[in-house]
């Protein structure tokens, strides 16, 4: 005898019968001769004797977590209220909170933050529309990763002491002793998580008022052992925070890492894409991508790409690196023109020989003849090595902001432009600027000393020494003349060093 | 037996005996049987044999539902559920969800079977239909629903509540 299977779905036969379930979905009973109906019992009855049952004692524990994976993640704050069972099973549990949050967030794919569980960051994320004391949305609102809160600024500041209040008087209010003087070791505090914000008396650091009071409990009750424990500590909490996060870490959590900031870079390529793709009517190009890379906020979003909560929205970053471009790229355009001022003065310099100061370096002399006579053209002027333009071009306006040919961007500067306009000018305008700054001649030691690309050039040489191709910076040869090499006493840098001048003005001119 | 139809092959004709803890015996195919991965892995240890695999932990009214489970997936690819990231508790098809309208005991049950014999997606089955009877309710209506005894202490109980303040005035 044969029947669909599902409609045996309520009786089984047992007992004497033999149930086959072919491969035609049928299931075949060879009864050997006893009644059937005898054999019927309801199927859901006899298992389990009773309809209810407590699961606790039914289901093994770690088969829970099997059904607690299938739980969103803010309900399993609800399951672990139930029974101490369940409780432990999820407090004990990261990766149920974690399979969770993967599935049921696919908007949360980044692991926790080092030192911080899952439930901590679930409930953080959970927040994320208010302050988690006040519970009220307004702005202000921040995560500080270093407290694991977040927070509005008042309650931030009704839980949290700055450095400032640490010293004052509020610090012996903290005092559990009511010591009026309290001797307080400056590094008592070193070891507490804290965070920098900008607060009333500019930036400031803020420590948690319970931390402090704990720390200073603990200093007050023994000061040499709190201060010896000190360092032990500190480095034995940051090893927990380590290994903690590495338990934490699971090869899931490097894959969703991976997986996120391959997504963001992605978009964030995109969006430079879009923006080297902006043409104006003329049809060039409004963005220069390598202009795009050096914006602030392009450089934020790419050290930020593994950081959870800090997704910009796209509208936003649009038009922040819209106006850092524009900034930028004018910056830049200025850059590119003093070059070209800059590399004309250079080839107006005159060779060495017509130099009116020292500077008798054969090898310089014959490097400098060769340049000379490789040039096809002769320069039409020379610019003397002394000339106050090489002291004073920084604070030349034609060369902060030089202008253009007709007082027009889009003409190319020729090289008659530069040598018969602008850079006449520029030693006019040099001269007017010596009158009123006065900088030294850059070739004294001093003026050398003071000027902002030379001081940091490797431009001095130590008459003293044999060897007259030695060159410094300046704090090199101040170091050098100190260090008594040439005479038992220090000696004064300021007469015994000299401004290697060819050096100076290739610096200068960016050569 | 099944008649002879020449369109199955010749290994899905092959049988296999089961007996539960009752000792009934129960034929079923053989590639019913090894969606457990328990019975396949034997049956490659043991080879071919016409001796009954006894399953002692399973007893005959769960072991029909877990055949009938098998019957009906016999032909699906299990997949394994890594593979399956889109795992929300929502997504069971309908013939599952008329399979698992059985009394909590049955389900239990049906949940240690799966665990036991290692058949998957029974397993991922009867947890998350377990997992859905939980979902939103709160504590107390969870521990009526699986008759689950509040064993806190009163003054865990205020320390528990006042942990997940935060969340019910959410």
């Amino acid at each position: 005898m044969g029947a669909p299977l599902s409609t045996l779905n309520d009786t089984i036969f047992i007992n004497n019968t033999e149930i086959t379930l072919s491969s035609s979905s049928t299931v075949t009973t060879k009864n050997s001769g006893s009644s059937q109906n005898t054999n019927i019992i309801p199927i859901f009855m006899s298992s389990t004797g009773q309809s209810t049952q407590v699961i606790t004692h039914v289901i093994p524990p770690e088969l829970f977590i099997d059904v607690f994976k299938n739980i969103p993640p803010q309900e399993l704050f609800v399951v672990a209220q139930v029974c101490r069972l369940f409780r432990a099973i999820l407090l004990s549990n990261q990766n149920i909170w974690r399979t969770s949050r993967l599935d049921f967030w696919p908007h949360l794919p980044l692991p926790p933050p080092d030192g911080m569980d899952e439930p901590a960051y679930i409930q953080l994320a959970m927040l994320e529309k208010g302050c988690q004391f006040c519970r009220k949305r307004k702005s202000g609102l921040k995560v500080y990763w270093a407290f694991q809160v977040r927070c509005c600024k008042d309650c931030l500041a009704d839980m949290t002491i700055s450095d400032f209040g640490l010293w004052s008087e509020t610090s012996k209010e903290l005092s559990s002793t009511n010591n009026d003087t309290p001797q307080i070791h400056p590094n008592i505090y070193s070891q507490l998580p804290y965070i920098a914000v900008n607060g009333f008396y500019g930036e400031e650091t803020r420590y948690r008022t319970a931390d402090v009071k704990m720390a200073l409990a603990k200093y007050e009750s023994n000061p040499a052992e709190y201060l010896d424990d000190l360092v032990d500590v500190l480095k034995a909490a940051k090893l927990q925070i380590f290994m903690a996060a590495v338990e934490l870490r699971t090869a899931a959590d490097d894959e969703a890492r991976v997986h996120i900031i391959e997504e963001r870079k992605d978009r964030i390529e995109s969006i430079i894409e879009d923006f080297s793709n902006d043409i104006n009517e003329d049809g060039l190009p409004l963005y220069e991508p390598d202009v795009l890379e050096k914006c602030p906020s392009y450089k934020e979003e790419i050290s930020l790409l593994d950081q959870p909560f800090t997704l910009k929205d796209e509208i936003s970053f649009r038009k922040k690196l819209k106006y850092e471009h524009e900034n930028l790229a004018s910056e830049i355009a200025i850059r590119f023109r003093q070059e070209d001022i800059l590399r004309e003065i250079w080839e107006l310099i005159p060779s060495v020989e017509g130099c009116s100061i020292d500077c008798e370096n054969p090898k310089h002399i014959e490097k400098r003849a060769k340049e000379k006579a490789q040039k096809s053209q002769p320069p039409s002027y020379i610019i003397p090595t002394t000339d106050c333009i090489f002291d004073c071009i920084d604070w030349c306006p034609s060369f902060t902001n030089p202008p253009f040919v007709n007082n027009d961007p889009r003409n190319n500067w020729s090289k008659e432009f530069l040598v018969y306009y602008l850079i006449p000018k520029l030693r006019q305008e040099a001269i007017e600027v010596q009158k009123n700054v006065r900088p030294l001649p850059y070739w004294t030691v001093k003026g050398a000393a003071e000027h902002k690309i030379l001081s940091i050039a490797k431009v001095f040489r130590c008459r003293l020494c044999y060897d007259n191709n030695r060159v410094f910076d300046y704090r090199g040869v101040d170091a050098h003349l100190q260090n008594r090499i040439h005479s038992p006493g220090a000696l004064d840098t300021m007469e015994i060093a000299e401004v290697d001048v060819m050096r100076a003005l290739k610096a200068i001119c960016k050569a | 037996m099944a008649t002879g139809s020449t369109s199955t092959n010749i290994s899905e004709l092959k049988k296999i005996k089961l007996t539960s803890s009752e000792g009934t015996e129960f034929v079923v195919d053989k590639d019913v049987g090894e969606k457990s991965i328990l019975l396949k892995n034997m049956l490659e240890d043991v080879g071919e044999n016409d001796m009954a695999i006894p399953l002692p932990n399973v007893t005959g009214p769960i072991l029909t539902k877990v055949i009938e489970y098998c019957t009906h997936h016999r032909d699906d690819f299990f997949i394994s559920q890594d593979d399956d990231n889109k795992k929300t508790s929502d997504d069971i098809d309908e013939w599952d969800s008329e399979f698992c309208k059985v009394d909590q005991g049955t389900l239990f049950e049906l949940i240690l079977a799966a665990n036991y014999l290692d058949i998957k997606p029974l397993l991922d089955l009867t947890c998350k239909t377990v997992a859905n009877m939980i979902k939103g309710k709160s504590p107390e209506e969870i521990r009526k629903t699986f008759n689950i005894a509040n064993d806190f202490t009163p003054e865990e109980e205020i320390q528990v509540k006042r942990e997940n303040e935060w969340c019910e005035e959410r």
